[in-house]
Formats: C-alpha cells, structure tokens, sequence
C-alpha cells in the first residue's frame, strides 16, 4: 500500500524566472512596475531589486504579488508563458482588423488630383481620380 | 547657475547615459562628452535646483537605465517565446493561405 510523500514533496518551487517588466520611477521611493502586457504593481525600490534578483520565497507576500502580475515564474513552466502570449494577441488584435474609420479618414476624395495605379501590363501610372 | 560635472569609467554604457540624459530634459540640458575611455557629462541646470540635487538625479536615472538594460538583457530569451507563442500561428496562417 503506497504511503503518503514526505512533505519536502509539496513544497513551493523556487526554482524562478524573471520575466520580461517595464518600470518607471515615481515620486520618492516609488516604482510603477508593469509586466510584459502592461499590469502595474506599485513597489519600492527594495522590493524592485528583490524581484529582479529574484530574492523571494514563498509566502513572503511579494512573492505571490509578483506571481499573480507575471512579473517572475518558474523555470520550464509554460502556462505562465502562454497567458502573456494570449493577451498581447488580445490585445494586438487591432493591428488584423484596423477599425473603419481609419480608412474614411484617409485624405483621398475628389480633390485629390491624382492616384498613383497599377496597369495590366503591370506599369506604375498616373490615373486621374473620378 | 554653473554646471554640474559627472564623469564615468568605460564599464558605463553610453547608451544609458544618452537615456538619463533625456529623461533629465526638464531639469538640465545634458553634454556628454568621451574623453578616452572615460563619458564626462556636462549638466547645464534649468530651474532653482541646486547642483547636488541635479547631480543625484542624474545619477539615479542612470541606475535605473542600467537596470533597465540588465532586465531587457536577461529576459529576451523569454520576451522571443511570448512573441512567437502571439504571433507564431499568425505567421502560419499568412502563409498558408499565399
């Protein structure tokens, strides 16, 4: 009959990664740090160089604040990867689809005295707008 | 008011100096200047701030700009896979469909 693991085999991994932030510096001691898709956490720079030097550990607090924003994960774990990766195409998305009134604020109407075309013959010209 | 100099050894990028520079804009114009192996930067301060203050300013936004760099340096591999994880299949589907 199998027993139960010690308990080292359910500890936190620690085994971390710091992944891509931005930061800019506040007023006094203040960070706003922003992960890879644009989360903020307001930090000091205590803790700004505790989580670039990845100097944290379960249950400290910062370590699971840094965590839930993305701003460090664990070697080889892929999901934390994909979430980012699906909100910037969330969030890019725009960029497949402009919306329309991008094109009716394009300068071509009827004062537009010339476009530039292509012909069959594969040619650049000239052609008069209607 | 007279200006403030800053001078940096070779192991300073100029590239974070050039950065701090800019984000100093307000307060001080920025000369920087490479006198061998050294960047010498000539602050030339705008308003009332004394030049102990503007020379701490300085200093600090080029710890940030350096740290800023070391972030970029250390997670670019994994700023690449997010990237292609976002915008791999994009590329796929153009692809396939020219």
């Amino acid at each position: 009959m199998a027993g139960f693991r010690d308990a080292a085999s359910f500890s936190l991994p620690t085994d971390l990664q710091l992944l891509p932030i931005r930061f800019e510096r506040l007023t006094g001691d203040r960070y706003l740090v922003n992960n890879f898709v644009g989360d903020g956490l307001l930090l000091n720079r205590r803790d700004l160089d505790r989580i670039v030097a990845l100097d944290l550990h379960p249950g400290d607090g910062l370590y699971e604040r840094a965590f839930e924003k993305l701003l460090i994960s664990t070697k080889g774990q892929q999901s934390q990867l994909q979430l980012l990766a699906t909100r910037l195409r969330s969030r890019m998305a725009f960029l497949q689809q402009p919306p329309r009134s991008t094109y009716s604020s394009l300068p071509f109407d009827a004062s537009t005295p010339a476009l530039i075309a292509k012909s069959p013959a594969g040619v650049w010209t000239e052609s008069a707008t209607t | 008011m007279a200006e403030v100099v800053v001078e940096f050894g070779p192991s300073q990028p100029i590239g974070a100096l050039r950065e701090a520079a800019y984000r100093l804009i307000r307060e001080a114009s920025c000369l920087i200047d490479t006198i061998g192996e050294r960047h010498v930067c000539r602050l030339i301060p705008k308003g009332e701030q004394t030049a102990e203050a503007i020379r701490a300013r300085f200093l600090d936004l080029v710890t940030d700009e350096n740290l800023r760099a070391k972030i970029a340096a250390e997670t670019a591999p994994l700023r690449n896979v997010i990237v292609a994880l976002a915008f791999g299949s994009l590329a796929g589907e153009r692809d396939g469909s020219g």
